[in-house]
């Protein structure tokens, strides 16, 4: 059942449909926030966040957009709203993969994998996201929507809307700066 | 083209997000140009390195708990005003409630002694006139008896 089939059906009543749209989008919005905030527990109370938000708007959605695009869109927005109020707070917690590797709910790593290259992973995955707080936010969303997400230049246009060639040019200029923050990695 | 323009391109050309002809300027560009195929080169290196294989796996308990929240504040916005006042006033109605069932009880002791009273002189009353055998005069009993209601 495609995504508008499942709006529809929740808007004539079957609330059910939304436990389908929930099953088929949480990974995507989980690891969405995860990007954004770094930081597993946030990513899964910000998660929990966005279906209520979605829940409770569902019946106002209207279909001009595709449900996805309006989902990452509250996604991203809830995300960085989040990262603001943290640095307004400046209680900016460490990327603590470790953390979130050691609790129930856990990160999809190689456990056969010896311990030194989980431990190098780990150290990667940091740089990584530090390297990515240090873009700006329109190059932060563009670059996480498309390298983790997966998602064209035409889907991030629309979710950021924006045109093609501005998502062209803000992965270009992320791109950038990234390789020269992680150049030490790329020696 | 020049190398300034090819490695603006570079980025769509890595997402494959290039339309064809501005795909075969750029390939054709790198098989000649040694520094924008060293550029490009680096942006595949740069591009590897995001790839960090993290994915955080959903709560399993993640819908249950949306639709757990949902239905709490659902059935706080419709509740109707007397269940709040019911809520808020709780204490107060206990409180109330205990009062009550003090001055209820302090009415009953004041009242149950006389009551206890007229139901003894009943008790008496019966004993005496109709239920028993007249006691034999000069018995221990008799005289009890006859000084008890002497004294009434």
């Amino acid at each position: 059942m495609k995504d508008e089939q499942l709006v529809t059906a929740f808007q004539h009543g079957e609330r059910d449909a939304f436990d389908k749209l929930v099953l088929r989008y949480q990974d995507k919005v989980l690891n969405t926030c995860f990007r954004f905030l770094g930081d597993a527990d946030e990513a899964h109370d910000a998660t929990q966040d966005i279906f209520i938000k979605v829940y409770r708007a569902l019946d106002r959605f209207k279909p001009r957009a595709k449900f996805s695009t309006w989902l990452y869109r509250i996604a991203v927005n809830h995300s960085l709203n989040l990262v603001r109020s943290k640095k307004r707070r400046s209680r900016l917690r460490t990327f603590s993969l470790l953390g979130a590797e050691q609790s129930q709910i856990g990160l999809i790593v190689d456990h056969a994998a010896h311990p030194d290259s989980r431990i190098e992973k780990k150290e990667r995955s940091e740089c990584v996201h530090r390297a990515l707080e240090k873009l700006n936010e329109e190059q932060r969303i563009a670059i996480i929507l498309h390298r983790f997400e997966d998602l064209s230049y035409k889907e991030i246009a629309t979710i950021m809307n924006t045109s093609v060639s501005s998502v062209e040019s803000r992965l270009f200029r992320a791109r950038q700066k990234l390789a020269k923050l992680l150049q030490f990695m790329l020696d | 083209m020049k190398c300034s323009v090819i490695q603006q391109k570079l980025s769509a050309c890595l997402d494959g997000e290039l339309e064809d002809s501005q795909n075969f300027l750029v390939e054709s560009h790198l098989k000649t140009c040694q520094t924008c195929a060293t550029e490009f080169e680096k942006l595949k290196k740069m591009d590897a390195l995001l790839d960090d294989g993290v994915r955080l796996r959903p709560h399993p308990y993640l819908l249950t708990r949306v639709k757990a929240s949902v239905r709490a504040s659902l059935e706080k916005q419709t509740r109707p005003l007397w269940a709040f006042l019911h809520k808020g006033l709780a204490p107060a109605f206990v409180v109330a409630g205990l009062l009550l069932g003090i001055v209820i009880g302090l009415q009953l002791n004041d009242n149950l002694p006389s009551r206890a009273t007229t139901e003894q002189s009943a008790d008496y009353s019966i004993i005496d006139a109709n239920f028993v055998e007249p006691l034999p005069s000069g018995s221990i009993t008799a005289t009890y008896v006859g000084l008890v209601n002497s004294m009434q």
